[in-house]
């Protein structure tokens, strides 16, 4: 046997000395290691490690007997276990977090493309429009039902901007108002003091429209 | 007459067969272990009392703790009681259950660091077994100062018996990196030991 593959043998041999100390070699292995041991002295050192690696992890003498194992133990915590128990496992929570980050990420990214027509969210967007002059609100106005037509058209006139009965009959009407960007409080401050007139039983900003540029 | 709980613990455990014996029983192991998949109690306890002493040992020598090796050695069987219908079959019993201890083990250890614990006295002995249980006493030390997964291949190898292949398929890795492990944890040991051998 030249050199190296004597070499190689060695290295071979010498990582299967544990299983070798421990007696699961099959034959034709525990036949090649004897004979490489017959002449390497490493070898045989090593394996006297190996064995006293052995002996010092079966000795027993030192371990106690644990006095309450039991199988019924077992089973009985395993049927006390909380019905979401599940959920203190940290992979769980791990998932649940996950999901949620996804989760929030999609509700924002659905937002971002279709935005709701809630006022307070549009007049936010309103005002940071790069300042836009002047926004036409839509203003839902209901007159009192004994309010006269010619009543109906003094105050209608007095708001300026152009105005469209919804339903001429119970006095209701849209009136599109251009107005300098308004925050949400000063719209309904404004509403507010619409309604407070004897002729106007409800007032409410509804809607906007953003000048198209 | 019934005997006390705690006889019968200990005759268990007196009793308690070798790994070598649990491994080579693998038919009568898979069939009982059907029946625990199935629910069946006496099944469990049968598994219990094969592997309880087994896993318990091999816990308290990679802890030093015996409240942990209790701990770590009912949370692998109920682990079992709870996964049993999961075995697949494409191993030995034993190789499965010495896998679960294997990844309870790690995790545990990864969070302790072991103690260095006096094991004989040295005044109840002669000085011919003096000088051998000291020399086992330093080995074992010396072993507690190895990583975790180094330390558990040896316990895998040494204490449970295992061959190569068995110790691979229980930790999840190639047969190459349990042998090289093997390897360096005897070169590891050899430093840590120095002079005392």
């Amino acid at each position: 046997m030249n050199k190296q593959l004597a070499h190689a043998e060695h290295d071979d041999i010498s990582m299967l000395l544990p299983w070798y100390a421990n007696g699961t070699l099959d034959d034709a292995e525990r036949e090649r290691v004897d004979a490489h041991l017959d002449s390497c002295g490493q070898c045989t050192e090593e394996l006297q490690l190996c064995v006293e690696m052995l002996n010092a992890t079966m000795s027993d003498g030192a371990i106690p007997i644990p006095p309450a194992a039991s199988a019924a133990a077992i089973i009985a915590r395993d049927e006390q276990r909380p019905a979401f128990g599940f959920l203190r496992d940290r992979r769980v929570q791990r998932l649940a977090a996950t999901l949620a980050a996804v989760g929030l990420l999609i509700v924002l990214g659905f937002m971002q493309f279709f935005p709701t027509q809630q006022p307070n969210q549009s007049f936010t967007a309103v005002t940071g429009t790069g300042g836009a002059s002047s926004v036409d609100y839509v203003l839902e106005l209901q007159f009192g039902v004994s309010v006269t037509q010619a009543a109906r058209s003094r105050v209608l006139e007095e708001l300026g901007g152009t105005a469209r009965p919804a339903n001429e009959d119970e006095g209701t009407y849209a009136v599109v108002i251009s107005l300098p960007p308004q925050s949400l409080s000063e719209l309904e401050q404004r509403a507010a003091e619409l309604a407070a007139r004897d002729e106007i039983e409800t007032a409410e900003f509804v809607a906007l429209q953003v000048p198209v540029r | 007459m019934d005997e006390p709980f705690a006889v019968q613990t200990a005759l268990m455990y007196m009793q308690a067969r070798t790994t070598r014996q649990v491994s080579a029983d693998d038919d009568r192991e898979r069939h009982l272990l059907e029946r625990v998949a199935r629910g069946e109690r006496d099944a469990f306890d049968e598994v219990f009392r094969t592997y309880h002493p087994l896993l318990f040992r091999f816990v308290f020598k990679m802890t030093a703790s015996y409240r942990l090796a209790d701990e770590v050695a009912n949370d692998i069987l109920l682990i079992v009681w709870q996964t049993a219908a999961k075995f697949r079959g494409d191993s030995k019993v034993s190789t499965w259950i010495f896998g679960i201890a294997y990844r309870q083990s790690l995790r545990r250890l990864g969070k302790r660091r072991l103690p260095t614990v006096p094991l004989f006295d040295s005044a109840a002995v002669d000085e011919q077994s003096a000088t051998r249980i000291e020399r086992e006493d330093w080995v074992r030390q010396a072993i507690a100062l190895l990583p975790p997964k180094q330390r558990l291949t040896i316990m895998l190898v040494y204490y449970l018996g295992l061959t190569c292949e068995e110790a691979a398929k229980v930790s999840d890795v190639p047969v190459s990196t349990v042998k090289t492990r093997m390897f360096h944890a005897r070169r590891k040991l050899r430093g840590h030991l120095g002079d005392q051998l």
